[in-house]
């Protein structure tokens, strides 16, 4: 991308300010986000270490506590398994519309985003009422005779995984559409003529084609699924408890040091995830969720 | 034409903002309390009447919450006049310097209960964590819970148990199932109270955290009995025929307070509006359709008995509960939530 | 290969069964005649429509919600296309920061936010104010419109714009001719995620809404606290209305322009 603008970057034929004044386009959102949001964020960090007065105790304690490692683990390993079961629905659902006629695939996507105009509190009560044990699915499955027992399927980690990828489902599809729209189809049919098997060309041609998209969505997946508060809370057990949870509950208690303390230690861990991500994939993917 | 749209689009889209930045008048009076249906009880039974009698306008807003108060108070911009604070934070805000005196001479006290009312707050909805099952399978005529040590019996009562995810009350409930007396529960045994929890534990199913929670996963049949705060069984139950029952001993019950943070604008009126809602029949009526009631020793004249069943201020209740102690919670809160969580999440 | 595709069709229609299973709960329990929350409900209504629009601080909230999410749109998807121009077509040395700058509230929890931003808003007065409000929700919302703003305009052929600008078009008709319908997509998705970001932004909303800013997720989340009704579920149908409505009316201004196109 860098290389491309660059070489067309001409500046006789272009509009006098969008040359003359990047900045100027940049800025407004750049100050809006310093402002009111780094600039906030740093006085809270700032806060964490010298409130009541100056020192790392609040760090000392968090990281020597058990139970908040537990915890910072579960978050990790909620916010993955959001993430494969995210892609393992999406992916599908991606290629799919991305092969069907555009104006057809257009409305099916906006399909996709229905559920985002119901409140996300809304639907954790609905999915209250449609796994509990005596829920709309277990009544069917019990009732039909297909079980004996119903199901546990609410107030554990299956629940909390239906909540948090429900939500998350539009993002991954979006993600995964827009790569999979750029990948010519033209090749695919080239590898079919040539001999090679469906399964072939999928896993040689096409899965690797998509992974772009399919890096962006699970990074935004990813990390939005670190900082879920509701869902884990609403739908999970005691052993779903995640970070957000837990400092939430320190900020209600007013131990702002160990809430802001975790907050940090929750915010340098996705900072580290950026920077590998950075160094392993390049940064320009991230944003690139177009063809770059 | 590119800029006459971009004006257009300025100078609709600063009308369209219109919306009044909220002056410092002296008519008007900020209030935060729960919210949901609580604030529209109280704003049909006590505010629109308060501003009725007085001229001044009760503009209010909702959720209570300590840490917002802080820093409020902190960065010298009080928001609201007239908070509520519960438990714990009630002596925590007068110890940070939080909260504002009040002039008592200027509410009703004699008619209020005593214990209801001093320098700092006046009661605002005293609530109990009290005990509730579905009475579709212990009905009220035969066989059924009748104290919050039921949770612990599973041979009378079998099946699977929620209770809030949190310390508050539950530490009680283990130390008063371990035999310690309900006078004596404080300071809080809590090396015992967990051994009785041990034994609690892997029969809770639920976990609440929100008090919509509590009652719902006894409707939606999760759980067969569980703790909950007073006024939500008893919307449930009263106002919409909910199939659940309530028993009262052990509960453990709870103050709530009005009070006036440091700062307040309008803190003549805040006092006004306090005093406005110690009123015996506001009060009555409030209860009648929350289930709260407040600090009045009158207010239990006005209401039926089977409203009275329910209300964490009815003596035969108060006779059989434990009094949370505010002070002992201050001190020990962040401590003994960690420990909980701990002990939570442990497997 | 045909079981193959009509295997990829039914998982496909499963996992739309999956997205719209919560929204076949809540629009029959919005028209319930019980109290709380049952299914099937106990009775038919349209009691909870009525409290609805009967109770001004619903009706209130609501509208709030709309302008605050309108405003939200229009700053984001402004300042994020902005940025994005900028991104992609002039690069300097220190865009990395810039932009990593611009990506930042998408990695900070709604909580740890809240209460780093409440603390400013409540120096500054903007604590319920309309205009805090909206810069909070802007802020979120931004990272998304940058995002698929880049995409957008990566998707544009410099090229085309280059032969406008020789062929004599102004730079406004270029814009408006030749990049514009390439970038609509993008800029339908991203003031999409806009609006929903405001729409339904809770945690925030609880810090620095203040007495005067009651959006309708906040009034929904003080009901959820205490009780739940199915006013609220009345209240997700209306909205999954209004979403139907502005589908049908994008579809058939779409069918309007494509006969009025029609020679």
């Amino acid at each position: 991308m860098t290389v491309a603008a660059t070489r067309t970057l001409s500046p006789a034929r272009l509009p006098g300010l969008l040359v003359a004044a990047p900045l100027l386009l940049l800025l407004p959102g750049v100050a809006l986000i310093l402002a009111l949001f780094a600039y906030p964020l740093l006085r809270l960090v700032v806060q964490s270490v010298t409130d009541p007065e100056p020192n790392l105790d609040s760090y000392r304690s968090v990281l020597q506590d058990p139970t908040l490692w537990l915890i910072i683990r579960t978050t990790l390993v909620v916010a993955a398994e959001c993430t494969a079961l995210t892609l393992l629905l999406a992916y599908p659902l991606g290629f799919l519309l991305s092969r069907m006629p555009r104006r057809w695939a257009n409305r099916l996507l906006l399909l996709v985003l229905l559920p985002f105009w119901t409140s996300l509190l809304v639907r954790m009560y609905a999915w209250m009422v449609l796994l509990g044990s005596h829920g709309v699915i277990n009544e069917a499955l019990v009732g039909s005779g297909l079980l004996a027992h119903p199901l546990p399927l609410l107030y554990n980690r299956f629940a909390v995984l239906i909540g948090m990828s429900h939500y998350m489902l539009p993002f991954m599809v979006l993600s995964l559409y827009s790569t999979m729209l750029s990948i010519d189809r033209s090749l695919l049919e080239a590898a079919g003529t040539m001999g090679s098997s469906l399964p072939q060309t999928f896993f040689r041609i096409y899965l690797p084609l998509s992974m772009p998209g399919v890096y962006a969505g699970c990074l935004l997946v990813f990390i939005l699924s670190m900082g879920f508060y509701i869902t884990p809370a609403l739908l999970g057990s005691p052993q779903d408890t995640t970070i957000a949870v837990y400092i939430q509950q320190q900020i209600e208690l007013l131990n702002w040091a160990d809430g802001t303390a975790m907050a940090v230690v929750l915010i340098a861990i996705i900072g580290a995830l950026f920077v590998l991500y950075d160094r392993l994939l390049g940064f320009n993917r991230l944003l690139a969720l177009g063809p770059s | 034409m590119l800029n006459r749209m971009l004006l257009l689009a300025a100078a609709s889209l600063l009308a369209f903002s219109g919306m009044q930045r909220a002056r410092a008048q002296s008519d008007v009076v900020y209030i935060n309390s729960s919210g949901g249906v609580l604030d529209d009880v109280f704003r049909k039974v006590d505010w629109d009447p308060f501003t009725k009698a007085t001229g001044i306008r009760v503009i209010n807003s909702a959720p209570v919450d300590n840490a917002k108060l802080r820093a409020m108070v902190l960065s010298g911009n009080t928001e609201w006049d007239v908070t509520e604070i519960d438990g714990g934070d009630f002596p925590r805000g007068i110890k940070q310097g939080l909260l504002q005196k009040l002039d008592l001479q200027q509410l009703p006290t004699k008619d209020m209960v005593e214990g209801s009312f001093n320098d700092y707050g006046v009661w605002d909805g005293p609530y109990s964590t009290i005990l509730t099952w579905n009475t579709d399978i212990w009905p009220l005529t035969g066989k059924h819970p009748t104290s919050l040590m039921d949770l612990w019996n599973q041979q009378d009562f079998p099946g699977p148990r929620c209770i809030r995810k949190d310390a508050i009350d539950n530490i009680e409930f283990g130390a008063l199932h371990a035999g310690v007396p309900r006078n004596g529960v404080y300071p809080v045994d809590q090396d015992k109270a967990y051994k009785e929890l041990d034994k609690l534990k892997p029969n809770v199913a639920v976990w609440w955290t929100t008090g919509a929670q509590s009652v719902q996963v006894l409707v939606n049949r999760d759980c067969v009995m569980g703790t909950a705060w007073n006024g939500r069984p008893y919307q449930l139950v009263v106002r919409d025929g909910a199939h659940l029952g309530v028993a009262w001993e052990d509960a453990v019950l709870h103050m709530a307070w009005w009070v006036i943070p440091k700062g307040a604008k309008h803190s003549d009126a805040a006092l006004k509006l306090i005093a406005f809602m110690q009123d015996p029949q506001r009060q009555a009526a409030s209860a009648k359709e929350s289930g709260y009631a407040g600090g009045n020793s009158h207010d239990a004249d006005y209401l039926p008995e089977n409203v009275r069943d329910f209300l964490a201020t009815t003596p035969a209740h108060v006779g059989v509960s434990v009094s949370a102690n505010d002070e002992w919670w201050d001190a020990n809160a962040v401590a003994a939530e960690r420990r909980f969580t701990s002990w939570v999440i442990g497997q | 290969m045909r079981l193959l595709r009509l295997l990829l069709v039914l998982y496909c229609v499963g996992v739309f069964g999956f997205l719209i299973l919560p929204l076949l709960i809540v629009v029959p329990v919005s028209f319930s005649a019980g109290a709380y929350l049952q299914f099937p409900p106990p009775g038919w209504s349209l009691r909870w429509y009525r409290m609805y629009f009967s109770d001004p601080q619903w009706l209130d909230a609501t509208w709030l919600s709309l302008r605050v999410a309108a405003v939200t749109v229009l700053l984001s998807v402004t300042l994020g296309s902005a940025a994005a121009l900028a991104l992609v077509r002039l690069p300097f040395p220190g865009i990395g920061l810039l932009r990593a700058i611009l990506m930042m509230p998408l990695v900070v929890p709604s909580i740890v936010l809240a209460i780093a931003v409440y603390s400013v808003y409540v120096r500054l007065h903007l604590v319920g104010s309309f205009w805090g409000i909206v810069l909070a929700h802007t802020i979120l919302a931004l990272p998304f419109a940058v995002v698929l703003m880049v995409a957008g305009l990566q998707r544009v052929d410099r090229r085309l714009e280059e032969a406008s600008y020789t062929m004599g078009a102004s730079a406004a008709r270029t814009f408006l001719k030749v990049t514009f319908p390439i970038v609509r997509p993008s800029l339908f998705a991203a003031a999409v995620f806009a609006f929903i970001t405001s729409w339904d932004e809770v945690i925030l909303m609880l810090f620095i809404g203040g007495s005067a800013g009651t959006t309708l997720p906040l009034r929904m989340f003080s009901f959820l606290r205490t009780e739940i009704n199915p006013v609220i579920a009345a209240v997700s149908t209306l909205l999954l209305l209004l979403a139907a409505l502005v589908f049908g009316l994008s579809e058939w201004m779409k069918r309007r322009s494509v006969v009025r196109a029609l020679p």
